[in-house]
């Protein structure tokens, strides 16, 4: 495979494990989060500090990002949960804009701005040791990692605790009188996708080799909630198909017109002008 | 022992008061109805029983049990189904989807995500029972939002039985639909009153005086009249206020 398709391949499975998770929270329990940036940043930062200062391999790193965006997404979600609508929207906003001043602030944890390089240890899987340094090595790495969080959260929104979700997103009162705790299950939702959005945090730090606090900036929680719209809520291939959109007028739109956002902001209109379930529910209602 | 009693349930809005002392005592296996003009508590009531809204005064027992102020999830779990006046499906889940998100709560761990959605015999066989209660067997595989307002109504029915509740309350079943969908849902309640209590609001006195063993009248947020249908439509209060003379 050529270099640059490849690794823009390993980008796109990234932030499609991003857009997967995000809209876990977003398509499957309607809570408009703006403070998806926070789990992002605890992933990249997880693996990129278990690797520098626990010397933890890059496995355990990855799980520790996991879980640490676990953990952040729990006790968010304990304070924000709770509110409706516009006030959820505003108090995720501020933990977004709180990490991020704090991780430009703590220089001698985060670097700043100007981040924290690493060197990947080799991973070694039943003897056989692999370098993420070798580009195929890397690339299969990842599509492992996407395959998995894909065939997991598929699991997850197919079981009944997805028919949970989507009925709380109906109608939360009446899901409440048939015997669920609201608030339990959107707290659910809501810390599955940040510990799978700390996953896809972790694995964007290990393809840049570095994290910054530019990873808690508001741009990354903004730009999940883009895909969703465009790809379809409320589905799991939706947000994928957002990423691979946006990566395309990213990539090829712009070598050709540097002000291609403005293409991007007219065909998001137009899209939601046409279906509001984005592409796919426009593909799948025709 | 009633399987549901209200003790003198007090709810002020503000300054405005919808229900003042109000008392109820359903007995296990009863019909009961409860009529009376718009803006004379019913609703509230329910609302209240069923933990929308908590009381500013008063206590509600459910088979015993002191359940006042308990959120709904909680109260719907100690054996009380309701569905809503005016209704509250979930319109991207299908009919059996929905019947089968109530079933499912009942379980012993409803969010388990390692156990299937189709595979589950004993809920997806009460599902497609439930189905054919209500008449929607046919429909079981269209959505909430596409069916019309009288099967709508059905669903909220199959939906409240789906948690298996001891005591059902139904609010307004056949308000909005047409006569003859009406009479399929009266049918139902007849139905289902064999096999459980229910306590029923109807805007249709007849209808309520036609079905149910013990009737309630509220007016002004108070309990006026309380007895059998042939008291209550003998009852001059009751007459006054429904005829205005």
């Amino acid at each position: 495979m050529p270099r640059g398709p490849r690794s823009l391949a390993m980008q796109t499975m990234a932030f499609c494990i991003f857009a997967m998770a995000y809209d876990l929270c977003f398509g499957y329990t309607n809570q408009c989060s703006l403070g998806h940036s926070v789990f992002f940043g605890v992933g990249a930062y997880g693996v990129v500090l278990s690797l520098l200062h626990l010397q933890s391999g890059i496995l355990l790193g990855l799980l520790i990002a996991f879980v640490a965006g676990m953990v952040v997404a729990f006790l968010m979600g304990s304070i924000c949960v709770r509110l409706t609508e516009a006030y959820f929207v505003i108090v995720t906003a501020l933990f977004s804009a709180i990490f991020h001043l704090l991780s430009l602030d703590m220089t001698w944890l985060t670097g700043g701005d100007d981040g924290l390089s690493v060197t990947l240890p080799d991973i070694s899987v039943g003897g056989v040791r692999l370098s993420l340094y070798d580009p195929m090595t890397n690339y299969y790495f990842i599509l492992v990692f996407f395959l998995a969080s894909y065939l997991l959260m598929r699991r997850i929104t197919e079981a009944p605790l997805g028919k949970v979700f989507i009925s709380i997103r109906e109608n939360e009162k009446r899901a409440a009188f048939l015997g669920y705790d609201p608030f339990r299950y959107k707290l659910a939702a809501f810390v599955l996708s940040g510990a799978f959005t700390a996953l896809a945090g972790s694995i964007y730090a290990l393809t840049l080799r570095y994290a910054t606090a530019d990873l808690f900036g508001l741009y990354w929680s903004i730009i999940p909630i883009v895909w969703c719209l465009i790809g379809g809520v409320g589905t799991l291939v939706g947000p994928c198909i957002g990423v691979a959109l946006m990566f395309f007028f990213q990539y090829y739109v712009s070598a050709w017109w540097t002000h291609y956002l403005i293409l991007f902001g007219v065909l998001i209109l137009v899209i939601l002008r046409t279906s509001r379930k984005g592409l796919l529910g426009y593909l799948l209602g025709r | 022992m009633a399987i549901l009693e209200v003790r003198e349930i007090t709810k002020n809005f503000g300054g405005l008061t919808a229900l003042k002392d109000v008392c109820l005592s359903v007995q296990e296996g009863e019909l009961r109805g409860i009529i009376g003009p718009n803006g004379a508590g019913k609703t509230t009531l329910f609302n209240v029983i069923s933990g929308d809204l908590k009381p500013t005064g008063g206590k509600v027992y459910l088979q015993g049990e002191d359940i006042t102020g308990l959120p709904p999830h909680k109260i719907c779990k100690k054996g009380l189904g309701r569905t809503f006046q005016l209704t509250m499906v979930f319109p991207e889940l299908t009919v059996y989807e929905s019947i089968w998100v109530g079933i499912n709560s009942r379980k012993e761990k409803p969010w388990d995500p390692f156990r299937s959605f189709e595979k589950d015999s004993d809920v997806s066989e009460r599902a497609e029972e439930l189905c054919r209660i209500v008449g929607l067997y046919e429909k079981r595989d269209e959505l909430a939002s596409n069916l019309s307002y009288g099967d709508q109504k059905a669903l909220e029915i199959a939906m409240a039985l789906s948690t298996d509740p001891a005591v059902l309350l139904l609010d307004e079943p056949t308000q909005g639909v047409s006569p003859k969908e009406a009479e399929g849902l009266i049918e139902l309640i007849v139905e289902l009153s064999k096999r459980m209590t229910i306590v029923l609001i109807e805007h249709s006195v007849d209808v309520v005086l036609r079905l149910c063993h013990k009737v309630t009248v509220l007016n002004e947020g108070r309990v006026i009249a309380e007895g059998s249908p042939e008291e209550i439509s003998r009852n001059k209060e009751v007459q006054r206020i429904y005829l205005g003379t």
